[in-house]
């Protein structure tokens, strides 16, 4: 067990290593150099004085030395200075991840809490009018643009009937109320796309479970079949439900980018999206790493859960 | 040496071995296992002879026929085919001798490529070895599906639209495709109705004549193999425990195993020449073999010899040509 | 001789008869079918009602329904009807090539992976995890935002009108081959065991044969549902990043970037941000009702 969990975390920094180089040559890739920035404000430059700060950024170093220059400053806790905001690059994150945790947060639990009770009623009564609708919702959830659902639901209850903003996060200072009325709508939006795919793996879990277990269960205890679902099916479908869901946590991630984007809602995803616009190489290529890191960990404790959960995976067999 | 100049002798093995790496689950996890799948097995076939190989599943009779059909390589032991040593030989290498042995395959439901016509089928090897062009090639496809039972005009169907029994009447024909002078049938019949079964031995047959071919006759049906072989040769654990001629085997067993065998084939009902479970204890794992000779925890007759020492394949009181792996073979 | 009473179906009848047991499916495949017929019309409709989708009427901005023009205008004065159609061939044929772009790649990896096993195979199946693992939406945005002039592309085509539509399809292969990759591999690995496979290194075929004359001929069902069951993200995807202004640039129309003015459009032109984004729902959830649909009736067993 722990040799796995050590093998796992290993490759997970592998890739994380890999990323941190890919992304770095990629957001050198984007348009704009920031020395060119320079000139077009300045323009009183010299071509010897733009060529003097290339040397002195280091900007005429090849790729992997740059990265090398760059990797050591952040290992030591300098991850740069954002252009965009006129600040040090971690102090730019940590508010807006804060914001994307709440946002999320609040999404996943209401997706959780509906799409587990949706999953399992529809896998009781399998193939009955109840199980297709469960099926419809949740194919339209998967299917739904959500910057299009975001856009219907401002239509809906901020140009129509005014109830709540079309955008923006609760000031600070607010009361809860108050920032419950920014909140809502954003995560609304999410929360309808993840109920979605949720529900039909609840469904498709306790399906597999109730199939496996109901059988026989009921024969030997007698039990009423509402109570076999319930108490029975959903403690063990939670077991492939849960490892679903700690990998879904990675992706809500970045799948919040858009809706984040559309309400201004002062989030990571809105953060990179702004970044990588903006052209600000330091806040975006930081914003994206920190991305694929909480993505990857997601992976990482998705992987636990499989390994502690189902013993056979932990001992490291091969398939067959 | 000089006998072997004598008989002409397609296949001839000396001391072959193969063994296959596992993992095993136990409580500590996972621990590398060693299959002896078969183990020691030297024999030689002559050219026009039917052989025949039985045992219980798990006895390696699949295995040493895949070995004797050049998919898997020994792990040691020598193998010749035609004359040529096949050991250690690289897959490039090993490509040319194909053309000296093919298989018939069991299971016909999926020995043929569903997304094939039957003379594309057919006409793959011919292709592969670059023999002929296609007007060439598809005229010889069609003289073996007649040599095989079945109307040329078949050669564009898909196997789906044939009877088992018809599929396995393709799989025979593919076999001849490269005009082999050896062929390995890992249980032919096995998944056929009994009413086809033998229909289908009867084509073998014709086609032995007509071919002079040689057949390794992979079976644990007993009966099935009285129909058609010249030799026979009983395995054991991965080991051959007896070998001789047809009627000298059915009528006078030594090997403890085989009388077992043959204990359940009443000669006058063919259909019920099935192995059956007249044995004492667990079937064999070829995981863990016993020590000395394989068959000794389930002999009434095991002496300590027995559970000591590995009998070796040696003559019998029979003749030369019966040959026991048993310690007590000679009061037997 | 073949006796009729013993054939079996053909797999592929088979399946048909299980496919027709959906209906849903069924809907979705005329709907798709008429949505792909309609928009391959486009011009002819255009031709027709004597518009052109491209010209900027100032005039006539958002106006409503009208004879004229049957849907009204768009924010430039448009047709939004023709726009609409021109937007959806745009789409869905970006969404079905970017698919089979890869599906192509997946399969090729899944193969190779499947058949050869051993080390190859875990050292592909690492790298795809890995590259599951990575957060999707930020790194197309970061790949959209690439200036491609940077990495060597000639400044005329770059600066193309069709280079947003490559680069798409690019992108969305580069990342979106991994679960036709790991179906491929488990596919492979099955079929691997069948004797015809096996029959077939016995008449000396070489590995290569064997993977493309023999197996992957019998992935193709599979294949096909799983693309199927991709398109719908794909073309979520392409709406996504078009709308943010990183897909099909305008003023080549696409369903997503019709939206991406919408935020100020919904105040007094509502419906111009309806249509487009209903329509991508709608070719969204046929999609995926339509591999729903193929893949119960290819593999029954799959879908519980």
């Amino acid at each position: 067990m722990r040799r796995f969990l050590f093998m796992r975390g290993l490759q997970s920094l592998i890739v994380l290593m890999v990323m941190s180089f890919v992304i770095y040559g990629l957001i050198g890739l984007m348009p704009g150099d920031p020395i060119d920035l320079m000139i077009s404000a300045d323009p009183k430059m010299t071509a010897a004085d733009a060529a003097r700060l290339r040397t002195l950024y280091g900007l005429d170093l090849p790729l992997y030395q740059r990265y090398l220059n760059w990797l050591t400053a952040a290992l030591s806790g300098d991850l740069g200075y954002s252009r965009l905001f006129g600040q040090p690059v971690l102090d730019v994150l940590f508010p807006a991840l804060k914001n994307s945790l709440m946002l999320l947060g609040t999404a996943f639990v209401m997706a959780v809490v509906i799409a587990i009770p949706l999953g399992t009623f529809a896998a009781s009564k399998p193939r009955s009018a109840t199980d297709y609708s469960v099926n419809l919702l949740a194919f339209a959830g998967i299917s739904i643009p959500s910057f299009w659902l975001a856009l219907m639901l401002i239509m809906f209850f901020s140009v129509s009937l005014g109830w709540l903003p079309a955008g923006g996060i609760a000031p600070d200072g607010s009361g809860f109320l108050e920032s419950l009325r920014y909140i809502v709508l954003p995560a609304i939006t999410l929360t309808i796309v993840s109920i979605g795919s949720y529900s039909r793996y609840v469904r498709s879990s306790m399906l597999e479970v109730l199939r496996q277990d109901y059988i026989r269960t009921a024969k030997a205890k007698g039990a009423s079949r509402m109570r076999i679902v319930w108490l029975h099916g959903l403690r063990n479908a939670m077991i492939p439900v849960v490892t679903i869901l700690a990998l879904d946590f990675g992706f809500l991630f970045s799948g919040a980018l858009v809706t984040e984007t559309i309400y201004s809602w002062p989030g990571m995803g809105k953060l990179i999206f702004d970044a990588v616009m903006g052209n600000d190489f330091n806040l975006a290529l930081v914003a994206l790493l920190f991305a694929t890191a909480v993505t990857l960990t997601g992976n990482l404790l998705a992987d636990l859960c499989y390994a502690w959960l189902d013993p056979r995976i932990v001992i490291g067999g091969d398939e067959k | 040496m000089t006998e072997a100049n004598q008989k002409d002798i397609i296949v001839s093995t000396a001391n072959l071995t193969k063994t296959f790496d596992t993992k095993v689950a136990t409580e500590k996890g996972w621990e590398q296992k060693q299959v002896k799948a078969v183990t020691d097995i030297s024999l030689e076939i002559v050219r026009g002879e039917t052989l025949a190989l039985v045992g219980e599943s798990g006895c390696g009779k699949t295995t040493l026929g895949r070995i004797l059909s050049l998919f898997y390589t020994p792990t040691s032991g020598e193998f010749d085919l035609n004359g040529e040593n096949v050991v250690g030989l690289k897959r490039k290498h090993i490509k040319p001798l194909r053309q000296h042995v093919q298989m018939i395959f069991q299971d016909p439901m999926s020995s043929l490529n569903p997304r094939h016509t039957v003379e594309s089928i057919l006409t793959e090897p011919m292709k592969i070895f670059g023999s002929g062009n296609a007007e060439e090639n598809r005229k010889k496809a069609g003289d073996l599906l007649e040599s095989a039972g079945l109307p040329r005009e078949d050669l564009r169907k898909y196997p789906h639209e044939f009877s088992g029994g018809q599929r396995q009447r393709i799989t025979i024909a593919r076999a001849l495709a490269l005009n082999p002078a050896f062929i390995v049938a890992d249980e032919p019949v096995s998944a056929l109705d009994v009413s086809v079964q033998s229909q289908i031995l009867n084509l073998m047959k014709d086609l032995r004549e007509e071919f002079n071919l040689t057949y390794l006759f992979i079976s644990h049906d007993l009966a099935v193999v009285h129909h058609l072989a010249d030799r026979i040769a009983v395995m054991y654990l991965g080991r051959i425990v007896e070998i001789a001629p047809r009627d000298s085997l059915f009528e006078h067993a030594v090997h403890p195993y085989t009388r077992a065998l043959l204990g359940s084939v009443p000669t006058v009902k063919p259909n019920k020449g099935k192995i059956g479970r007249i044995l004492q204890g667990d079937p064999p794992s070829p995981i863990d073999p016993p020590a000395g000779c394989p068959f000794n925890p389930r002999c009434a007759h095991a002496t300590d010899l027995c559970r000591q020492e590995v009998p070796t394949l040696d003559v019998s009181r029979m003749g030369a040509a019966h040959q026991v792996a048993c310690h007590l073979k000679d009061e037997l | 001789m073949s006796n009729p009473s013993m054939r079996s179906n053909s797999p592929f009848l088979l399946a048909m008869r299980r496919f027709k047991r959906h209906k849903l499916a069924i809907a979705s495949f005329g709907l798709l079918l008429t949505m792909i017929v309609l928009v391959i019309f486009a011009p002819f409709l255009e031709q027709m009602l004597g518009v052109d989708g491209n010209q900027v009427n100032l005039f006539n901005q958002k106006s409503a329904p009208s004879a004229e023009h049957w849907l009204g205008t768009d924010e430039l004065g448009r047709d939004v009807l023709v726009r609409l159609m021109h937007g959806g061939r745009i789409s869905l044929f970006t969404g079905l090539i970017a698919a089979l772009a890869a599906a192509t790649v997946g399969t090729v990896v899944g193969l190779f992976a499947g058949y050869f096993g051993g080390r190859l195979d875990a050292i592909l199946m690492r790298f795809t995890d890995s590259v599951i693992a990575l957060p999707l939406l930020p790194l197309l945005i970061v790949l959209a935002a690439i200036d491609l002039k940077k990495i060597g592309l000639p400044d005329s085509v770059a600066e193309s009108d069709m280079v947003s539509f490559y680069r798409i399809i690019v992108i969305v292969a580069l990342v979106g081959w991994t679960t036709v990759a790991r179906l491929v591999r488990g596919a492979t690995l099955s079929l691997k065991e069948r004797e015809f496979v096996m029959a077939a290194e016995g008449v000396g075929a070489s590995h290569m044969h064997i993977m493309f004359k023999h197996i992957f001929p019998n992935l193709i069902s599979p294949i096909i549902v799983a693309v199927t069951l991709s398109v719908g993200n794909v073309i979520l995807l392409e709406s996504v990043l078009s709308f943010l202004g990183l897909g099909i640039q305008p003023p080549m129309p696409s369903w997503g970037n019709m939206l991406t003015n919408a935020q100020e459009l919904i105040w007094d032109a509502p419906m111009l941000a309806v249509y487009p984004g209903l329509l991508i729902f709608i070719t969204v959830i046929s999609f995926n009702f339509l591999g729903d649909g193929l893949q119960d009736a290819f593999d029954p067993k799959a879908e519980v």
